[in-house]
């Protein structure tokens, strides 16, 4: 890495490529936690509004507030609503306000940046008093300030964001990535996470190319610095010159006239070259990219990750008919092809960064913890701990409704359920006992329900793995979601950069572990579909398809490359290098095999994308 | 000018609750009301909840308050009344904020 230039003067970093593609824009620094606060230079006569802006919240908060302390004196008496009068004091505070405001007139920025500022030093002054409870009195203003932000972000946080906005910080949290204008967005430079972390895939789902492990980012690139990001090398500029903007503009219309080949060809059936129809799925992780199955050619969606509902309702939980609504639209938008809806997966730590924990168990003060939100203590490893299916057996009432939604919705089309992080035979049995009361309630309650909603099972621990015959036999399909089943099989934590090099999806382990599943479903006589970020690499899907998958399912935009390589292909000799691939001892040999094999099976393949580095993948638009 | 010193003797000192009742005392007068912390000698005023908050005066501080203005005296008595009613929070248990 190059240490930071001048102001002014270009340099280049290098990480890891997490979504491929090209961007440039003005910098935007995200700061390590908390609420996310833009700085925005104003024109001087942009200053008078931001200060009728600012007054204007301060207002609104103030009325917020007293309609707050009417309700709580009603329900706790007025001592205890003497806290908001004292929040509402804070708002008439001339010392406070006439702070903020000289800040937005002297420094010309905007009011959310001036609100931080001072709170940041008055929390200072804070951090220094003795006497613990009353320094604890801190978290009074801080409860002020994120009022005041509140209103003055319209609770999107982001709105805020300049136009072609390069977002930098160590990490950016999925929930904030989900609240995002996509569009605005041309690229992001974050700190720490993997090819198939969360934020990765989403970013690769909106498009956003995005490098990670460029740590420190935010100390060596200045807010509003121009930066260019290229996510499929991994390669970040900082004032990158004239002559290399129009070399990457070049690139790009390179990259859009092969596209528009791609899409020419996109309702192309995906046929090897001796015959073999390969069915191609869409992995879609919000209702926005509901049009892009169709753009790319996806027969379906292959995996619908609802965690998309569970982030826009927090702290909440998100109702029936929020997911009945959702669920709903997807079953008509996906018709015959139909789509599978895998149950919520996420761990108690995000749900707790989320709040949604502490809504959790106020309402279930049985729950383990009683009540209490502040005894919450972390998962020291959530990837081991409570999460996916384990979670939604744990609060039955989360499953219940998830089930219920989307029972109701399976009236409107095709769609099929999947559960994810499945270990035990019994977790299986206990979701379809819980779905068989769910119809049959549902039914009483005059619902037209169809005869019978597919339960599939996600084979991705090496539980699963060994126990697919079994699995098989009491689930209507199965899903190999290979990156969780490469994390456990690895144990590696692929969002852990110092250990993410030994997460490989061509290690001998790995690819038996496939081989093993895959052998089962067919001995079951079970379709079985792959869902994983795998399914999108050319190499990886190659193997794939030789190891005997027919399904695959992924992002949408993956889709016409990998079509196109199938096109290309004999099912036969895929096989073959499947097979040769089996009894490799390292993953080395497994990825040689690979490129020789492409290179005697005379494919083609754009040229920019890089197949020799495992993390990397398919080349793709924006 | 008028002054007088009183001690802090609530058992939660002036927090978020106690500062609000001082501050809307403060604001029902036209003189400008000042407390300064007799240990420290660091001043607020009266009718600002962040410098009263961040006097952080504990239990047991003893507060130096000065009131100058027509009200003066009536200031003076109204601020001294509610720091030593102990903002009403009788035996100073309850204050769970």
């Amino acid at each position: 890495m190059t240490a930071k230039g001048t102001k002014g003067a270009a340099f280049a970093l290098r990480g890891l490529g997490i979504s491929p593609g090209i961007g440039w824009g003005p910098a935007v620094l995200l700061p390590r936690r908390g609420h996310v606060i833009f700085r925005r230079q104003l024109a001087p006569w942009e200053i008078e509004s931001e200060i009728g802006r600012f007054r204007n919240a301060v207002r609104i908060v103030r009325e917020q507030l007293r309609v707050l302390r009417e309700r709580m004196e009603r329900a706790l008496g007025k001592e205890h609503a003497y806290i908001l009068e004292a929040h509402r004091l804070m708002l008439e505070d001339a010392g406070i306000l006439g702070e903020i405001e000289t800040l937005i007139r002297t420094s010309a920025v905007n009011a959310e940046w001036a609100v931080k500022l001072v709170t940041d030093r008055i929390l200072a002054i804070y951090a220094e008093i003795t006497d613990a409870y009353l320094r604890e009195r801190g978290s009074d203003i801080e409860d002020v300030a994120h009022r005041l932000l509140a209103v003055l972000s319209g609770d999107r946080p982001m709105r805020m964001l300049p136009e072609g906005a390069v977002l930098v910080g160590e990490t950016l949290p999925p929930s904030l990535l989900g609240e995002l204008d996509p569009q605005r967005i041309a690229g992001l430079v974050i700190g720490a996470g993997g090819w198939t972390s969360h934020v990765a895939i989403l970013a690769r789902g909106l498009g956003i190319p995005a490098v990670s492990g460029i740590h420190g980012a935010s100390s060596q690139i200045e807010d509003h610095a121009l930066i260019l990001v290229d996510g499929t090398q991994g390669l970040v500029f900082i004032h990158p010159s004239p002559e290399l903007i129009r070399e990457y503009e070049e690139r790009q219309k390179a990259r859009e006239r092969r596209w528009s080949l791609w899409h020419e060809r996109a309702p192309l059936p995906a046929i090897t070259r001796d015959g073999v129809s390969i069915t191609l799925r869409a992995n879609v992780e919000r209702l926005s990219e509901l049009d892009d199955v169709r753009r790319f050619g996806a027969c379906g969606i292959g995996l619908l990750r609802t965690e998309f509902l569970f982030l826009q309702s927090a702290p909440e939980l998100p109702s029936e008919e929020v997911q009945w609504e959702a669920y709903r639209q997807i079953a008509e938008a996906t018709g015959n092809e139909g789509a599978v809806i895998r149950t919520v997966d996420w761990d108690e730590n995000q749900m707790a960064a989320l709040g949604t924990l502490s809504t959790l168990r106020d309402r279930q003060p049985t729950g383990r913890g009683g009540g209490a939100a502040e005894s919450w203590i972390p998962e020291r490893n959530p990837a081991l701990g409570l999460r996916a299916i384990r979670f939604s057996l744990r609060t039955p009432e989360t499953l219940r409704t998830q089930l219920r939604a989307i029972a109701r919705a399976a009236a409107f089309g095709n769609l099929r359920i999947v559960l994810p992080m499945i270990t035990h035979l019994e977790q299986v049995q206990e979701v379809r006992w819980h779905l068989d009361v769910i119809c049959r309630e549902l039914r009483k309650e005059g619902y037209d329900l169809p005869h019978r909603i597919p339960v599939g099972i996600m084979i991705e621990t090496p539980a699963a793995v060994w126990l697919a015959e079994e699995l098989a036999s009491v689930a209507d399909f199965l899903s190999l979601g290979t990156n969780d089943l490469i994390q456990y099989i690895l144990a590696v934590d692929r969002d852990n950069d110092r250990v993410a090099h030994l997460y490989d999806p061509l290690h001998p382990a790995v690819l038996r572990a496939l081989h093993s599943a895959i052998r089962a479903a067919e001995r079951a006589g079970l379709a079985l579909e792959v869902c994983g970020e795998m399914a999108a690499h050319p190499l990886h899907a190659l193997l794939l398809l030789g190891l005997g998958a027919r399904v695959l399912s992924m992002r949408p935009r993956a889709i016409p490359l990998i079509k196109d390589l199938i096109r290309q292909c004999e099912l036969t000799r895929l096989r073959e290098i499947a097979h040769k691939a089996l009894s490799a001892s390292h993953s080395a040999q497994v990825r040689e095999l690979l490129l020789r094999s492409i290179e005697e099976m005379r494919l083609e393949l754009p040229e920019d994308i890089p197949l020799t580095e495992g993390a990397h993948s398919a080349h793709e638009a924006s | 000018m008028q002054r007088r010193i009183v001690q802090v003797t609530n058992r939660l000192g002036l927090h978020a609750r106690a500062a609000a009742k001082l501050v809307q005392v403060a604001n029902r007068f036209q003189s400008r009301i000042t407390l300064a912390r007799s240990d420290n000698g660091q001043t607020a005023d009266a009718k600002s909840i962040l410098g009263v908050l961040l006097l952080a005066a504990s239990a047991g501080t003893y507060l130096d308050i000065m009131a100058s203005g027509d009200d003066e005296a009536e200031a003076i008595e109204a601020i001294c009344r509610v720091i030593e009613s102990r903002f009403g929070e009788e035996g100073g248990e309850g204050a769970t904020l």
